[in-house]
């Protein structure tokens, strides 16, 4: 049965976790997504979305889940969904470029002109390990002013 | 067809990773990446990819899930404990705390950009007011005339200022105002629809200003003894006010059932043994909600039957989310036994 992806989003509120309550650690949650993210480099897209989505339902919080089930709806071409989950992991967590720069590109192929906002963001890191993506992000931007 | 996930190089141990998975700030690491589809054994590869880091439609490496040094918010602590209720207090107020303080961001943003539209439309309206007090039979402002009242040692300051500024708008800009130039120049009717417009929008582009909100002060951790609690605060007596009830009081009242489910608790020493226990737990829960409901629908009490109604869905969501999650983890575990029963059954074999 597929989750809805609202229902996900719903289930962060001012109260505890899942996570908090069941007391998985952070550690945990780590191996179980990156046992899922493992599932879908194989090609089992679907069994990671599973588990990625019930790592999420574990802690909405995580802008890393978030950002990883992005990626996986990504590989299921869930366009919608994706930017769903990367808006969700962005607005958790404003530093993570990768999340900022996924949703950008998603967006601008859908031909919404919010996607240079996004890469706006991207183009603000002054972090030296992500010049590349930042480099990536100003050459788009410079050649949709110029177009 | 999404790209080939060959072609996907996502950072191992990048520091933007690190950070959307803690949500602090952790210790900077080089960047070592490598391409998904090498083995994951190797963590000091560099990536060499094509510079589609992101973007590529390919899974986030296996790297961008690394922990960094601190434990990420909304999961337990270290040691799997479930968090006491001074725990979650001081968390639900944090997260209030911070709420505010990006709410009050946003507002105070909001607000610059309202103020410098108020400014500029502002000295606009000074300006056509100047020169709507101009009164002679031509229909327009030419530019000859704006150049003579500039110059003028009778008109007053307030025209000269507003015929300067009427002569250093551009085209686009006079249109931007609703200013429009026949032939003889700027016509003073525009001028005149121009005037009323601003009128009508300041009004309201000031409405839009919102005040900033309070911020909560920084709570106290738990480990800190606080003074709240203390009984003797002056207002007891015939005239005190009724005492508000705790948010404990309020759930226990709305939820006489499900309040009664004790605390989560497992000895279960991994997680997917907790897990197990939790969805024992999440259904007893989800049990004793629909009891509550029935009790709200039987006294009429629509705010509750709504409240309780959202908590169930929630709390089915979530239990279809995490049992689809465990079935899935429970059947990839059956498959690697199978795997390496298969493989000693072979070696057995070989041996012989």
């Amino acid at each position: 049965m597929r989750i809805e992806l609202k229902n996900l989003i719903g289930l962060d509120g001012n109260g505890p976790t899942f996570a908090q309550t069941y007391g998985i650690t952070f550690d945990q949650g780590v191996e179980w997504a990156e046992q899922g993210l493992e599932m879908a480099r194989d090609g089992r897209v679907e069994e990671a979305r599973v588990i990625l989505e019930g790592l999420v339902t574990l802690n909405p919080r995580s802008a890393g889940y978030w950002f990883a089930l992005g990626t996986v709806y990504e590989k299921q071409e869930l366009i919608d969904d994706a930017v769903q989950a990367y808006t969700q992991a962005t607005s958790r967590d404003g530093r993570n470029i990768e999340a900022w720069m996924r949703l950008g590109l998603l967006k601008l192929k859908r031909g919404d002109g919010a996607g240079l906002e996004a890469l706006r963001a991207v183009v603000k890191d002054t972090r030296a390990e992500n010049a590349e993506l930042v480099a990536r992000a100003k050459s788009i931007l410079a050649t949709s002013r110029a177009a | 067809m999404p790209p080939p996930i060959a072609d996907l190089g996502l950072t191992r141990t990048n520091q933007a990773n690190v950070e959307h998975l803690n949500g602090e700030t952790a210790p900077v690491k080089p960047p070592n990446a490598r391409p998904v589809s090498e083995p994951t054994t190797n963590s000091t590869q560099t990536y060499s990819g094509d510079g589609n880091r992101s973007g590529s439609g390919g899974v986030a490496g296996p790297g961008s899930l690394q922990q960094g040094a601190a434990a990420e918010q909304g999961h337990a602590d270290a040691t799997g404990s479930t968090p006491t209720a001074a725990q979650l207090e001081f968390a639900r107020k944090t997260k209030e705390r911070e709420d505010t303080i990006k709410q009050n961001a946003s507002i105070k943003e909001s607000n610059r950009d309202l103020n410098e539209q108020i400014r500029r439309a502002e000295t606009t309206k000074t300006h056509l007011s100047a020169l709507s007090q101009v009164w002679d039979l031509s229909a327009s402002f030419t530019r000859g005339e704006l150049n003579d009242f500039t110059n003028s040692a009778t008109l007053s300051p307030e025209i000269k200022a507003a015929a300067r500024w009427l002569l250093s708008q551009s085209d686009a800009d006079l249109a931007a105002l609703g200013l429009k130039k026949g032939a003889g120049g700027v016509t003073k009717e525009s001028i005149s629809t121009a005037l009323a417009g601003l009128e009508a929008k300041l009004p309201e582009l000031r409405a839009q200003i919102r005040p900033e909100l309070p911020v909560p002060g920084e709570p106290v951790p738990p480990a800190t003894p606080t003074t709240s609690t203390s009984p003797s605060t002056g207002t007891d007596g015939p005239n005190a006010p009724a005492p508000q009830k705790t948010p404990e009081q309020a759930n226990a009242e709305m939820y006489p059932n499900a309040s009664q489910v004790p605390p989560f608790s497992s000895t279960a020493a991994t997680g997917e043994g907790r897990m197990l226990d939790a969805s024992a737990h999440l259904q007893n829960k989800l049990d004793a909600m629909e009891k509550d409901l029935a009790i709200a629908a039987a006294n009429g009490n629509q705010a509750a039957m709504t409240a309780i109604s959202a908590q169930i869905a929630k709390l089915q969501a979530g239990m279809t989310a995490l049992m689809q999650m465990l079935k899935q983890r429970q059947e990839m575990e059956s498959n690697m036994s199978k795997m390496f029963s298969e493989m000693a059954s072979s070696a057995i074999r070989n041996m012989r």
